[in-house]
């Protein structure tokens, strides 16, 4: 097991020279630009592949390099005839030569480029998986979904890291007017081969909260533009183009759609793009309410100020009328005040006549009624006067009568005809029993009185009459 | 979800319909207060659709992680 074995450096100079002999001139090739970048010195710097057409699987890689004096001339010539950046993600026809160096191995370097080749492919590619999705009749479903008004609650799909994303929340969450949105990320590999599937799993699984979502953004920022291959991917497109809600891309990227935009509902460049379109739903919306605002404000003031104008229009009829209504209610009030008036002094003569004949009457009558009791009263007291005279008469000639038996009844005239008055202590006796024996008494007489004392009493029996005379 | 997105529909739609009423002349104006009364209202729900957060979708939203 002693074999001597060459040195690394004798084998690559093996390889370069075999390889030098083999292809001593420009060989033209077709390749996939996956990486492109330069360096300060102008020079280009690419990684060229070739894919399986079947299961767009790599299966070769190389890299290449045009020095800056070749790419200066190259670059512009590409894109004017192409119209499109010279950048990775692209098909073209180079010429090359096949270099090989002891240190940094094997790569080609770019001598010519015809884009004619990069158009054609690019174009027959696209308009093969087209063809196929217009031919089943998705290439245009989901822009025929109706974009809902309001897009408040997304569901984005997106690789977490990215700064796309990040963008994307950032615009939404920052809208100027505070509008309010529901978001939620569903990761998913944004580049590579492996895109194609991820991304198809999460649309899987928005489409389990259909009823939440009113729309779905595809969004990536930055990264290899090669890598932007998956998004011409019939299967992705075909997944998008029947998913049951509006999907937005904002892939982020700057040569021609990809089919992604193609079949999606709305396509925008960034992911900030992509939030600003939803900010402008809503800003629409915004815009919509004001003017609907303003429109009912405007209708409802036509409507107070034609009311209020048709009651200025009524005023001005109804006050004439009024005016005209009050004039003549006045004349009639004035006339009837002239006819009240005259009634009234009317009445008033007739009624001042009326009493006149009424105390003339009353004058009459009382006048007469004097007359009456003045001549019943004259024969009363002429009455009056003969009977109070043969009164008089009367009483004078009794008073007579009176005084002659007054006469007759005087006590002198009674003492002078014998009789006598006993007095005891003064006073009249008018019975035996007011006398005791050993008694004085006073005996009066018509010309004077004696003293005596009682020596005996004897009564008398009972008799009316000799009792009177005793006192007599 | 769904009776809300029409609820915004049917906002929006009461309202215009309102507009429309009173630019035909249907509209007495003994109505008017009540209307003036009843497109605020939807206005302001017609705003607070643009402006607020539905709870009940964050719930859902924070149910996914699980």
């Amino acid at each position: 097991m002693s074999q001597k074995g060459i040195s690394l450096f004798q084998l690559n100079q093996q390889i370069k020279n075999v390889l030098s002999e083999t292809f001593t001139s420009g060989v033209w090739i077709v390749a996939e630009i996956s990486e492109l970048r330069y360096n300060q010195n102008g020079h280009c710097y690419l990684e060229l592949v070739e894919k399986d057409e079947n299961s767009d699987q790599i299966i070769a890689k190389a890299k290449a390099t045009i020095w800056s004096y070749t790419f200066r001339m190259l670059k512009p010539y590409f894109e004017t005839t192409t119209g499109q950046p010279f950048s990775s993600g692209i098909k073209i026809l180079v010429n090359i030569s096949v270099e090989f160096q002891e240190i940094y191995g094997f790569s080609l370097n770019i001598k010519d480029i015809d884009p004619t080749y990069t158009l054609g492919d690019m174009a027959r590619r696209r308009k093969e998986i087209i063809a196929r999705l217009a031919e089943e009749g998705v290439l245009e479903m989901n822009k025929e979904l109706m974009f809902p008004e309001i897009p408040k609650c997304i569901a984005i799909i997106s690789s977490p890291t990215a700064a796309g994303c990040e963008d994307f929340t950032n615009q939404l969450e920052n809208n100027p007017f505070g509008y309010k949105f529901h978001y939620k990320l569903f990761p998913a590999i944004m580049q590579g081969n492996n895109a194609e599937e991820s991304i198809i799993a999460a649309l899987d699984k928005i489409n389990e909260y259909e009823d939440v979502f009113d729309v779905a953004v595809i969004i990536r920022g930055g990264g290899s533009q090669a890598d932007l291959n998956c998004f011409d991917s019939y299967w992705l497109a075909f997944n998008i183009a029947q998913f049951p809600m509006p999907v937005i891309s904002g892939i982020g990227h700057e040569r021609d759609e990809t089919i992604v935009d193609l079949v999606a509902h709305t396509k925008v460049k960034t992911p900030t793009a992509a939030a600003e379109f939803l900010i402008d739903c809503f800003d629409e919306c915004r815009e919509y309410q004001n003017n609907l605002r303003e429109q009912f404000l405007e209708e409802v003031n036509e409507v107070l100020l034609s009311s209020s104008e048709r009651l200025v229009f009524l005023t001005n009829k109804f006050s004439p009328m009024v005016g005209q209504i009050l004039e003549r209610k006045s004349s009639q009030l004035h006339l009837a005040k002239q006819r009240l008036k005259t009634a009234g002094k009317n009445l008033l003569a007739n009624q001042t006549h009326y009493q006149q004949k009424l105390n003339s009457q009353f004058q009459y009558c009382t006048e007469r009624r004097i007359e009456n009791q003045k001549s019943l009263l004259d024969q009363i007291t002429i009455n009056l006067r003969t009977k109070l005279t043969r009164r008089l008469e009367k009483q004078k000639h009794n008073i007579s009568m009176f005084g002659q038996s007054v006469k007759y009844l005087n006590p002198d005239n009674v003492l002078k005809k014998g009789y006598t008055l006993s007095l005891k202590e003064g006073k009249i006796i008018k019975n035996i029993d007011q006398l005791l024996p050993q008694d004085i008494i006073e005996t009066r007489f018509a010309n004077g009185s004696v003293e005596s004392q009682v020596q005996k009493i004897s009564k008398k029996k009972k008799s009316r009459n000799s009792k009177l005379n005793t006192n007599g | 979800m769904a009776k809300k997105k029409t609820s915004y529909r049917d906002a929006i739609t009461e309202i215009e319909e309102t507009i429309a009423s009173i630019e035909n002349d249907e509209l007495d104006v003994d109505e008017l207060s009540e209307k003036v009364k009843r497109v605020s209202e939807l206005l302001v729900i017609c705003k607070e659709k643009l402006h607020n957060t539905e709870k009940e979708v964050e719930k859902i939203l924070n149910e996914m992680d699980e």
